[in-house]
């Protein structure tokens, strides 16, 4: 897939909430276009990641009272509207950009409730991509959606592809919904997707994956529904639930590829229900990222 | 001729004086109210739907009720502004600089300034809670208001009108 962005509109939505003075100083930045990441550590420089690595700026050191503030504006002075969000360490902004945190965490009987004392936090930039590489292009195919499981360590770009993937099938006629639990494929801003995700697309923000297939489909009578990062075992059963329910389902995972993935039980069990027909691996090579199709269908993870 | 003139303009003066007086009560008791209504909605938007502040701001910006709408509308505007000032300054500063236009008695500032603390920090029982014990506050302020105009609304009114015949009459 082309990785380029089509404007670095997307990295001045990102730093917007940053505190004023920090965000101008990184808008001046050079070669804001191909920042994927930017991180904010106390008593260091903001670095920035792209797709060759991170670097350091050479801009003053960020202080505890910038990432104090940086969170306040990332929710929106309302703490109450991304509680569940910030229990998992992260806050999602217009855009569908992402503000990972970390910390010392506050617990209430043994669950994590919030971060306080925040000590870095990583600003990862949502960018819509177009332009779907050669290779992928008939995968997705012209036929009834097949389910598909995209497969990276994190930050390979699993979330962009999915929702390029929505975009084209939906755009192909086929009924889709998403279950967007953390925002960031449609990132919807009063109803409607700042992202393209296709003209027959339903998104359902802010849920959790099980209720979301639920609700999905009693309500959308989808052909295919996409859900983003397979982290739980509720997660595993919404996949269940719409795989047997004739539904197809596209949805990503964190491993490095089928192998890796049948090491971890979570996935394991994902895999044992024989839903998905392919995986897609993403990898990267030189900065630039791969892509290969893996055959699911009858494989087992003793096979 | 011009006696009587300046007699009406001397009584017309006292009375305004005197009723003025009672209006300014009676515009503390309303704003206090229209406060009261506006706390019931945030409450109401946190707690059912979770709404961010600048959401809720912008809703109560284009309310029905003109207090509201002024003081959320200029909250609505500096937090548009994106000028790096935090929630709570921008919650006071809106207060203090609508409360001479829309009649807010001082005490009543006083409370409704009292959330800028807390006002979107924590999670959403933790803001309900804290705005029912600002609306309770800001009740009981309203009651002593709404007690101060009838007792002193009237006084100040018969006061001023009767200064008014009081001065003609002397004059005269």
């Amino acid at each position: 897939m082309q990785m380029e962005a089509k404007q670095d509109g997307a990295y001045l939505q990102a730093i917007a909430c940053l505190p004023v003075s920090r965000a101008a100083q990184l808008a001046r930045l050079d070669g804001g276009k191909a920042v994927e990441e930017i991180r904010l550590r106390v008593g260091r420089p903001p670095s920035v990641r792209t797709a060759s690595g991170e670097r350091e700026t050479d801009l003053a050191p960020v202080t505890a009272q910038e990432l104090r503030e940086t969170l306040s504006r990332a929710a929106r002075y309302s703490v109450h509207s991304y509680a569940e969000s910030l229990r998992h360490g992260f806050v999602t902004l217009g855009g569908g950009h992402r503000l990972g945190l970390c910390g010392t965490v506050a617990e209430e009987n043994g669950q994590v409730i919030g971060v306080r004392g925040l000590s870095s936090v990583n600003l990862r930039v949502a960018r819509q991509v177009t332009e779907v590489d050669e290779t992928i292009r008939p995968w997705i195919g012209t036929g009834a959606p097949q389910s598909v499981l995209l497969l990276s360590p994190p930050g390979f770009g699993k979330t962009t592809l999915l929702r390029e993937w929505v975009r084209l099938v939906s755009d192909a006629g086929h009924p889709v919904s998403v279950a967007d639990e953390r925002g960031e494929i449609a990132a919807l801003a009063d109803g409607a997707p700042q992202f393209a995700v296709g003209r027959c697309t339903d998104v359902l923000e802010n849920c959790a994956k099980r209720q979301a297939a639920i609700m999905l489909l009693k309500t959308m009578s989808p052909e295919l529904i996409a859900f983003d990062e397979i982290t739980a075992p509720e997660d595993v059963e919404a996949v269940s639930l719409c795989a047997h329910c004739g539904t197809a389902v596209l949805a990503s995972a964190h491993a490095a590829d089928v192998d890796d993935l049948c090491r971890r039980p979570l996935y394991r069990a994902l895999l044992d229900l024989r839903v998905f027909e392919r995986a897609v691996v993403i990898t990267r090579e030189n900065g630039k990222r791969q892509y290969r199709m893996e055959k699911l269908e009858g494989k087992t993870c003793s096979s | 001729m011009l006696k009587l003139m300046g007699s009406v303009m001397i009584f017309g003066a006292c009375a305004a004086l005197g009723l003025s007086a009672r209006q300014g009560l009676r515009r503390r008791v309303a704003a206090a109210d229209a406060m009261l209504l506006a706390l019931g909605l945030m409450e109401g938007e946190i707690s059912c739907r979770r709404a961010p502040i600048p959401e809720i701001v912008g809703q109560l910006a284009e309310n029905e009720n003109a207090v509201i709408r002024t003081v959320f509308g200029c909250l609505s505007r500096r937090l548009r502004e994106e000028n790096g000032l935090s929630l709570g300054y921008q919650w006071r500063a809106s207060l203090r600089d609508c409360r001479d236009k829309i009649g807010l008695g001082q005490a009543e500032c006083d409370i409704l300034c009292e959330a800028a603390a807390w006002l979107g920090r924590y999670d959403a029982s933790e803001q309900v809670a804290g705005l029912e014990q600002i609306a309770r506050r800001l009740s009981a302020a309203r009651d002593t208001a709404a007690g101060e105009l009838q007792n002193k609304g009237n006084l100040y009114r018969t006061c001023g009108i009767a200064l008014g015949i009081l001065v003609v009459l002397v004059l005269i």
